[in-house]
């Protein structure tokens, strides 16, 4: 198609072509065109087939606020076409017709068949009988709806950005309005973005006339020269707490936090409602000026303009001075002719309002109305202007909202919060009422997007949702893509017509806009992955060494080296090293930090002496066990406390949360980033460990919960005499930085020993062999530390208030009802954890860890049982998940090394 | 939710920098009376407007302080170390 | 336990000559090919120079101390910084993040020497906080895609100082007018590296040496 001369304002530059397909058809366009307005110079009308009757769709709005133009590109589904540039070598395609747009056999589906029976509420009537076809049904209307078809395995490789940003203040919208407000809001010296979605600035005045587009540019020039940041063609996604304005730019989303936000969004020119009113070739007249005046287009050759407002009478004029016929302008106001139109001999019928459109695949022409008067004008394109709506959605979602202004019968900003600020007024236009459904046959769209007619509306009132956020829930009108921009008032308006009220009343009420505010990826939600992870000083040595790197926590840690059994041997025979590195590390220190120490913990740790480690178990209030680990000694004032792997934060906080509270005298230091830890673990530690330190080992020197300050392979260590997995052990502290060198310091001087290093896995076979309660694994939020088997860390006897101490009172009081104990499988089946305790067919216990010990050649687990149950030799029986029996016998001592003799030696 | 909470250290920052802590309440100091523990320990006011609470700043400086918040609008009133609201 | 200082395993300060200190990004360089140099009892990485618009480097090396005290304490000892202020005075950087809580940087070997100056307050971080300058002229850019903490030059200039989340985990972030450096706990240092090349790809960002990105001298001169 031939251009129009060439206009100031327009967007296409006519030296450049650009070659894309539609279809896999090759179409060239003109540079600045948008894949809408390139087609449609090439010729194309049907751009979409509708959503449930796959009725043929045109070119609506070309302003990206209808979802009749969303297309393929690329591979990418739900792309608006009129808002997108278009690029050589894109492939564009069409979306939700088979096979083809233009040969749609699912609308031939739609309208042969009456009963098919797509009205209101037809996902819940229509296809629940019979219930075993729902998988048909399905199959079908998955293939029926739809925006697209997105390929899992399209464009993982493509890079999504997220970028923060802070400014003073956030312009949403670049009409008129929104360039003068970030003008004056730059010339104050504030931080000024501003973001527009259109690919003109100047919004209206972009397209409305040459001194309009004037003001535009001279506007747009200001603004940039007076600092503005403009972000174009960007898109607000919408307004959330703290004014945070997620702004999406091609592949890019920008998280703005606004110090103010201005809302410059405009209206909307709304569709009339009137039988066929969707055929292609009917448009809103925002539509046809801007592929008049940016495209240089003449959308057709016979246009009749339908209006209830003066804009109708405005795009008559533009079309008029494009050379293109108007046949009339069809005008619901009463009145003389408008003088604009006699000047440009267009008849202008006045009281007269559109009854239906004819044509089958475009429009052909259109019946309108006064009182029983009907006249038929033919047209090849039919302009909508049913006045204008305000955008609010924004507004709302920043905690504002809207009233119903009686005077001029539009909704308008009522509450602006604090840091929003509206700017011009965007107040809209009154509209008339829709004439009545009888006086069409055909469907008369009320939504677009989900394809709600005025029968639909009918019929949500006459089965009793009397109010538009109900109705929305059943006939999903504004519910679609478009969430209301062009659904929203007409729907209210036969709404109000069907419950037979004044819409000026204001009883259909009004639904909220959800953000997103236009079609948005979630890979653009999602931006680049990152997954912080946690690494040890050692993590490369023992990837690099076959462990099995797995999450624990926010951990990476080796699960094992691939032979968990021979770890497990190594420590019970020889030698054996772990990083436990992960474990949670504090210092308490201060005058008061013994106080504070008993104030946390159930025992004492006020009586210890230096160079001593002690367990420990902390509680909440409730009683119930947060965690555990050990606490040494350091110094009259000075205690290193270790917490579990997973405790390590959450133990900060407690910990540093009470002495908020108690406001005593002592510091918590958090120094689990600072230091690596090993266990040394075997009849070999102390020989292996005594050539690389001064230190004396010698047991008399440093017993069995020792600490002290040692060098080990040069590097400064404090060790500690613990173990949790039944042989003799060192925990051996260090500097991080140190750490990998100190590991490999303790594998080398173990080599005579065949050390291994072990896992995760035996670690919790060798601590099972021990009966360790493991925190969170064999307790939940309901566990204290009686009924856990750990009565005696309780010191009730104690003169000072501790945390836990009233409940743990009451537990006393009440007495135990379950334990948690030891089990020994009778047969050397494993069950599993979570496998039940039963007696008598009921379930009465819960298995909670549970592995086979190669060392005592048995199944060894923990459980909780009732505590009438929990005596040493009791026979019960274990239900496995898989529904096998296993007879097991209660066991109150460690199964390995009961008497500590290994341990202590 | 996404709305600003001011640290009385490092000022105002996204709420998901910090982690919450909880009515502030008062602790009982015995337990002769169960009704007074029980409440403190398992029922919450859970107010629908202004509630005074505890947060952790736990992404910035790792020190606890007292807010009061209308739970109705996230409006932050006040804040201050431990002890110090108004 | 001993008259010997309780927090020496802490303390990297003290390691024997021969221990070589590593930084938890080493295998990170290693992968990248850099070489691993000395320099002050640490083995530190040294890319060959880029000229790019950003660029990010190991610092982990630097001194750390762990300051913590009373509010006059606090006064006293950064001689009255105020909070989220940073100075730079020799070669050592004073940070006061909080009335009760502050950092020093220095270089490494002064570590000792400032520890036994400042006394009980100091706790000895070097090892426990990885540090990762971010530098070049578009190092905002880069950091924005990093965390929403705002660095604008108006709100954030040189010499100031805040902790907040970058890259999703807790850092410390110190203006030194030429650069940003950041301080994240030792286990998440690697990560942390990763995740900023990543961040600044788009950006073109390069691998920076240690050593000369590191010296005290240069990083005055900037801020002079």
């Amino acid at each position: 198609m031939k251009r129009l001369g060439r206009r100031k304002g327009e967007l296409i530059d006519r030296e450049g072509t650009v070659s894309f397909s539609w279809e896999g058809r090759a179409v060239s366009g003109l540079a600045g065109d948008t894949i809408a307005s390139a087609l449609y110079a090439d010729g194309v009308r049907v751009f979409s087939r509708s959503f449930k009757y796959h009725r043929p769709r045109g070119l609506l709005c070309c302003s990206g606020q209808c979802p009749n133009c969303l297309v393929q590109v690329d591979g990418d589904p739900a792309v608006r076409a009129c808002m997108t540039p278009i690029a050589d070598g894109m492939a564009v395609e069409h979306i939700n017709a088979w096979p083809s747009l233009e040969r749609d056999a699912l609308h031939a589906l739609a309208s042969a068949t009456p009963a098919f029976g797509m009205q209101v509420g037809f996902y819940y009537k229509t296809f629940m009988r019979p219930r075993w076809a729902w998988k048909y049904y399905e199959k079908f209307l998955r293939t029926a709806a739809g925006l697209g078809k997105l390929d899992p395995a399209h464009r993982r490789d493509r890079r999504y950005e997220k970028v923060h940003r802070h400014v003073d203040v956030l312009v949403i919208g670049g009409g008129e309005a929104g360039l003068e407000a970030a003008l004056a809001s730059a010339r104050d010296g504030r931080d000024t973005a501003l973001v527009e979605e259109g690919l003109a600035l100047g919004g209206r005045l972009a397209f409305s006339g040459i001194a309009a587009a004037t003001r535009a540019a001279e506007l747009e020039a200001a603004a940039r020269e007076a600092g503005v940041e403009i972000l174009q063609p960007a898109w607000a996604g919408g307004v959330y707490e703290g004014n945070l304005v997620p702004v999406y730019q091609g592949d890019t989303m920008y998280r703005f936090r606004a110090g103010e936000i201005v809302l410059a969004t405009g209206t909307i020119e709304q569709p009339l409602v009137f039988g066929k009113n969707d055929l292609p070739g009917i448009m809103l007249g925002s539509g046809v000026r801007r592929l008049v005046n940016q495209y240089r287009i003449a959308p057709g050759e016979e246009a009749v303009v339908l209006t209830v407002d003066d804009l109708g009478i405005e795009t008559a004029c533009d079309l008029a001075e494009a050379g293109i016929h108007v046949a009339a302008v069809v005008d619901t106001r009463e009145g003389d002719p408008d003088e604009r139109l006699g000047v440009a001999g267009i008849e202008h019928l006045r009281g007269f309002a559109p009854v239906e459109a004819r044509g089958s695949s475009h429009v052909t022409g259109v019946v309108v109305a006064r009182g029983g008067e009907r006249r038929t004008l033919s047209a090849d394109l039919v302009v909508m202007s049913g006045g204008t709506v305000a955008q609010f959605g924004t507004l709302v979602q920043a905690g504002g909202s809207v009233r119903y202004d009686e005077g001029r019968r539009v909704y308008i900003a009522d509450h602006v919060p604090d840091g929003v600020r509206v700017a011009g007024e965007p107040v809209g236009t009154a509209a008339a009422v829709p004439a009545s459904a009888e006086t069409a046959k055909a469907k008369q769209f009320v939504c677009y997007c989900e394809d709600v007619t005025t029968k639909d509306v009918h019929l949500s009132v006459a089965e009793g949702f009397a109010s538009l956020e109900l109705s929305k829930r059943y006939t999903t009108v504004t519910m679609g893509p478009c969430q209301g921009k062009m659904c929203h008032r007409n729907s209210g308006l036969v709404m109000a017509r069907e419950l037979g009220v004044d819409p000026d009343e204001q009883r259909v009420g009004v639904t909220t806009a959800r953000p997103p505010h236009n079609p948005t990826s979630f890979s653009l939600l999602a931006g680049r992955g990152y997954e912080p992870v946690k690494r040890t000083s050692v993590h490369h040595w023992h990837a690099e060494r076959g462990g099995k790197m797995l999450w624990a926590g926010d951990w990476k840690r080796p699960y094992d080296y691939g032979d968990p059994d021979s770890e497990t041997a190594a420590v019970h025979e020889s030698l054996g090293l772990i990083d436990v590195s992960t474990l949670g590390k504090l210092i308490v220190r201060g005058p008061d930090a013994a106080a504070f120490l008993e104030r946390i913990y159930p025992n004492r740790y006020g009586d210890m002496k230096l160079a001593r480690v002690r367990y420990g178990i902390v509680c909440g209030d409730d009683g119930s066990i947060l965690d555990d680990g050990t606490v040494a000694r350091l110094s009259e004032t000075e205690f290193y406390v270790t917490t579990t792997s997973s405790g390590a934060g959450g133990m900060e906080q407690w910990f540093t949360w009470w002495n908020a509270v108690w406001g005593m005298d002592c510091q918590i230091v958090n120094v689990t980033s600072s230091v690596a830890a090993f266990n040394l673990a075997g009849p070999n530690a102390r020989t292996a460990l005594t050539g690389l330190t001064p230190f004396d080992l010698a047991n008399e020197a440093f017993p069995y919960l020792g600490a002290g300050h040692a060098e080990v392979a040069g590097v400064p260590c404090l060790l500690l005499r613990i173990g949790f997995v039944g042989e003799l052990g060192y925990e051996i502290h260090c500097p991080a930085a140190a750490g990998e060198h100190l590991w490999e310091a303790l594998m080398a001087a173990g080599e005579q020993f065949s050390v291994k290093p072990f896992g995760l896995e035996p670690q919790r076979v060798l601590r099972l062999e021990k009966a360790h309660v493991i925190v969170g694994q064999d307790t939940n939020a309901e566990s204290q530390p009686l009924e856990a088997g750990m009565p005696w860390i309780v010191k009730l006897d104690k003169e000072n208030d501790w945390i836990g101490r009233y409940s743990i009172e009451w537990y006393q009081g009440r007495g135990n009802r379950a334990s948690l104990v030891g089990f020994e499988g009778a047969n050397g089946t494993v069950p599993k954890e979570g496998a039940q305790v039963v007696v008598g067919g009921a379930p009465v216990g819960r298995v909670t860890s549970s592995r086979f010990s190669r060392r005592l050649g048995k199944a060894i687990g923990i459980a909780w049982l009732p505590s009438d149950l929990a005596e040493e030799g009791t026979a019960i029986t274990l239900s496995d998940p898989s529904g096998s029996s296993i007879p097991a016998r209660v066991t109150l001592k460690a199964f390995y090394d009961p008497d500590q003799e290994r341990l202590r030696s | 939710m996404s709305f600003l909470l001011e640290c009385p250290n490092c000022g105002r920052r996204p709420v998901d920098e910090y982690a919450y802590g909880g009515e502030v309440t008062v602790r009982p100091t015995s337990s002769e009376d169960t009704r007074a523990l029980f409440s403190y320990l398992y029922f919450k006011r859970n107010e629908a407007g202004h509630q005074r609470e505890w947060w952790f700043h736990s992404s910035g400086c790792r020190e606890w302080f007292q807010a009061e918040r209308d739970t109705r609008s996230n409006e932050v009133l006040q804040v201050a170390p431990p002890g110090g609201l108004a | 336990m001993s008259e010997r200082d309780p927090y020496a395993f802490l303390s990297p300060a003290t390691a024997a000559a021969g221990v070589g200190l590593r930084t938890p990004i080493e295998r990170a360089h290693l992968a990248a090919g850099a070489e691993l140099t000395e320099l002050e009892g640490w083995r530190v990485a040294a890319y060959p120079p880029a000229d790019a618009d950003a660029w990010v480097s190991d610092l982990s090396h630097l001194g750390k101390l762990d300051v913590r005290g009373g509010a006059e304490q606090l006064d006293a000892l950064t001689a009255g910084l105020a909070t989220g202020a940073a100075r730079s005075d020799d070669g050592v950087w004073t940070l006061r993040l909080t009335p009760t809580h502050g950092y020093v940087l220095a270089p490494f070997p002064r570590v000792g020497a400032l520890r036994d100056r400042i006394g009980a307050a100091a706790i000895d971080v070097s090892s426990g906080l990885a540090a990762v300058a971010l530098g070049g002229a578009r190092r905002r850019d880069v950091f924005n895609r990093s965390s929403g903490l705002d660095v604008r030059e108006a709100t954030f200039g040189p010499n100031r100082c805040m902790a907040g989340s970058v890259m999703r985990v807790p850092t410390l972030v110190l203006n030194r007018g030429e650069d940003f450096l950041m301080f994240v706990a030792w286990e998440y240092g690697e990560y942390f590296y990763d995740a900023i090349l990543d961040a600044g790809e788009t950006v073109g960002i390069a691998r920076a040496s240690a050593v000369p990105a590191a010296a005290p001298e240069q990083a005055e001169e900037a801020t002079a």
